[in-house]
């Protein structure tokens, strides 16, 4: 393989690439550390995930970005990607190498940095863990023809021999990272077979942010097991905030550059573990320096009706938090994860009368979660006040974590079920009806989902429940009038939305078309 | 004629829209909960959708970042901490109201 340049280069141009991630954050900070340090950068977005059916991109579309490449000439080429679209990404970058030889080719992402050794023989380098300085100093090495082998993170495979570098120590200060590239003239939309010139991330209405990296907990089926085992660093934090003044720089940013703007998603795993004098400042100057709408996730523990009051005062309109399973065993033993059960009780009476949007995680298809386990979270989720909105996740095995070390340690799983190897998250990244599922399990599934709304008696579903093994050997009825309960919870939607005029047939129609090119 | 040529037109738009909105209820009532967010900020069913309107196609003219904007510490990071702090303010719990989340690591403790 290719490719430690002999020469210092003139004109260093690097192209970045992400697959079904129009959202990708990290792919823009490596862009915008790149030009800091003076580099040419420019970002291909093959296709954005918009639903649960993704496809290999068309021959054209990857003819698209292979021309928007040879257009660019860049000195490196970086691929960042999760786990289960690596079959993708292979098949791009082999379309790459075939057309580019003499271009090295780095990977970043999670899914690289689960797993380097099955990565690393495909590509020139892999970016194992955080990116920004890594990118540089590989940029920069090959830009003067020095040693690219020896680089912290980086892993290299130049001329046949695999190089494994030990990380550099974390990021301590993140206002040491620069505000993400968000500029337009660089960015390559490629979708529908076609492509645009244009940030695509500011189609939508929402600008998307992280407060901090790492996270204080270590769920077991989560990517942050991943980086802990990545980074086993005493004496160094693992979770990291910014400041406020760093944080309020680039909202004021997006506010400019992002015109449409009308909400704020927050996106750290854990939003606002922070300290009391960091709130303080937050929630004084929020309001008066960007002052529109948010939405975060909180932990269990921190959904206490006097902070979220204050939150809400500053803008909260929209919390997620994590129930994932009601069952403390299950959520002990298979998640590595303390119980919130009462933590959201608590916040779910108050909220009778604070009134914020509230979204409950939800884990399905648990392979080894017993019928008391899927028993307590059903009857946990009835103790809850409708209505509620709830994010279904099917259990997907990624490589790396602590969940699919454990099961293939023990040989409890299959390693043809982990992502990578399989495309489950393709197909139930959002939980569908029509998976294949045990009778059991679409009994469980039909019960938390009518669990959620409003329009379903509550007594009902409790006897439904006290049935079960009536129930379970007839599902059909009960899976369907779940799914009736679906579809009449949409059609008010829809005609609530249309009634205030969120809704127009101009959105619909153009989302309907974007569906449907997508699941060609 | 050109009255009963607009009549048509709309009549058409109206069951194409209607004809797409059937089709994502559809899609949606398959999906028992809400989209993660990236797929809702998309899906105007979830208060999503593009920002794009029929009067606007493709891009929209938006001012560039001025580069001194960027923040421009380029020294080494790893000595100068301004590190989350451990004292969480979640884990006090004078009025027993949450659970105890002290354990980062619960199966292990």
């Amino acid at each position: 393989m290719p490719k430690s340049t002999d020469a210092p280069q003139d004109d260093f141009h690097v192209t970045l690439m992400t697959i079904y991630s129009v959202e990708n954050a990290g792919i823009r900070y490596v862009s915008a550390a790149l030009q800091r340090e003076g580099f040419d950068t420019s970002i291909i977005f093959l296709r954005d995930w918009v639903h649960n059916s993704l496809t290999m991109p068309t021959e054209q579309e990857i003819e698209i970005a292979l021309d928007v490449i040879a257009q660019k000439q860049p000195k490196l080429i970086g691929l960042g990607f999760m786990s289960s679209l690596y079959p993708i990404a292979l098949e791009v970058t082999r379309r790459i190498q075939e057309r580019f030889p003499d271009i090295p080719i780095i990977w970043g992402g999670i899914h690289p940095t689960s797993v380097p050794e099955e990565c690393i023989p495909d590509v020139d380098y892999l970016c194992v863990g955080e990116g920004e300085m890594a990118a540089v100093e590989l940029c920069k090495a090959l830009r003067d023809g020095n040693d690219t082998t020896s680089i912290p993170n980086v892993w290299a495979n130049v001329d046949g021999q695999i190089y494994q570098n030990t990380p550099r120590p974390l990021t301590q200060d993140l206002d040491w990272l620069p505000y993400p590239d968000v500029r337009d003239d660089n960015k390559f939309y490629i979708e529908k077979n076609s492509f645009t010139i244009e940030e695509p991330w500011k189609r939508t209405a929402e600008y998307r942010i992280y407060f901090s990296r790492g996270c204080p907990y270590n769920c077991s089926y989560c990517y942050v097991s991943i980086l802990r085992d990545v980074y086993n660093e005493k004496g160094k934090k693992f979770y990291r905030a910014r400041s406020v003044d760093h944080i309020m720089g680039e909202l004021r940013m997006a506010m400019e550059l992002f015109p449409k703007v009308a909400r704020i998603k927050i996106d750290d795993d854990t939003s606002f573990a922070f300290g009391d004098a960091w709130m303080a400042e937050f929630l004084e100057r929020y309001p008066k320096e960007v002052g529109i709408p948010f939405e975060c996730m909180l932990i269990p523990p921190m959904l206490r009706p006097n902070m979220i009051r204050k939150l809400m005062a500053a803008g909260l309109v929209r919390v997620q938090t994590g129930i994932e399973s009601a069952s403390p065993e299950e959520s002990i033993e298979f998640h590595n994860r303390s119980p919130g059960n009462k933590s959201i009780l608590n916040f779910a009476e108050a909220n009778k009368e604070l009134g914020l949007n509230i979204v409950y995680d939800v884990i399905i298809d648990n392979p080894h979660a017993t019928e008391k386990m899927k028993l307590e979270t059903a009857e946990f989720l009835l103790e809850l006040p409708t209505p509620y909105d709830i994010y279904f996740y099917s259990l997907n095995y990624f490589p790396g974590t602590a969940l699919t070390k454990e099961g293939l340690e023990s040989g409890d799983l299959d390693p043809n079920l982990v992502e990578g190897k399989t495309t489950k998250a393709w197909r139930q990244f959002r939980v569908s009806m029509d998976w294949p599922r045990s009778n059991e399990d679409k009994f469980y599934l039909a019960i938390y989902s009518l669990a959620s709304k409003s329009i379903v008696p509550r007594p009902f579903i409790r006897s439904l429940l006290d049935n079960r093994e009536y129930w379970k050997q007839n599902i059909e009825p009960l899976f369907y009038l779940a799914w009736a309960a679906n579809y009449g919870k949409m059609f008010f939607v829809a005609m609530r939305y249309f009634r205030n005029g969120e809704l127009t047939w101009f959105k619909v129609r153009q989302y309907a078309s974007l569906k449907q090119l997508i699941s060609q | 004629m050109g009255l009963r040529s607009r009549l048509k037109g709309k009549l058409k738009e109206t069951v194409q829209g209607v004809s797409a909105l059937a089709r994502v209820i559809h899609d949606e009532a398959n999906h028992p909960g809400r989209p993660q967010p990236h797929m809702a900020a998309r899906n105007p069913l979830w208060g999503g959708g593009d920002v794009t309107d029929e009067t606007v196609d493709g891009t929209t003219e938006s001012p560039e970042l001025d580069v001194s904007e960027l923040p421009s510490t380029t020294e080494s990071p790893e000595n100068s901490a301004s590190e989350a702090e451990g004292d969480y303010w979640f884990l006090h719990d004078p009025d027993g109201e949450v659970d105890d989340w002290s354990r980062t690591n619960p199966k292990k403790t």
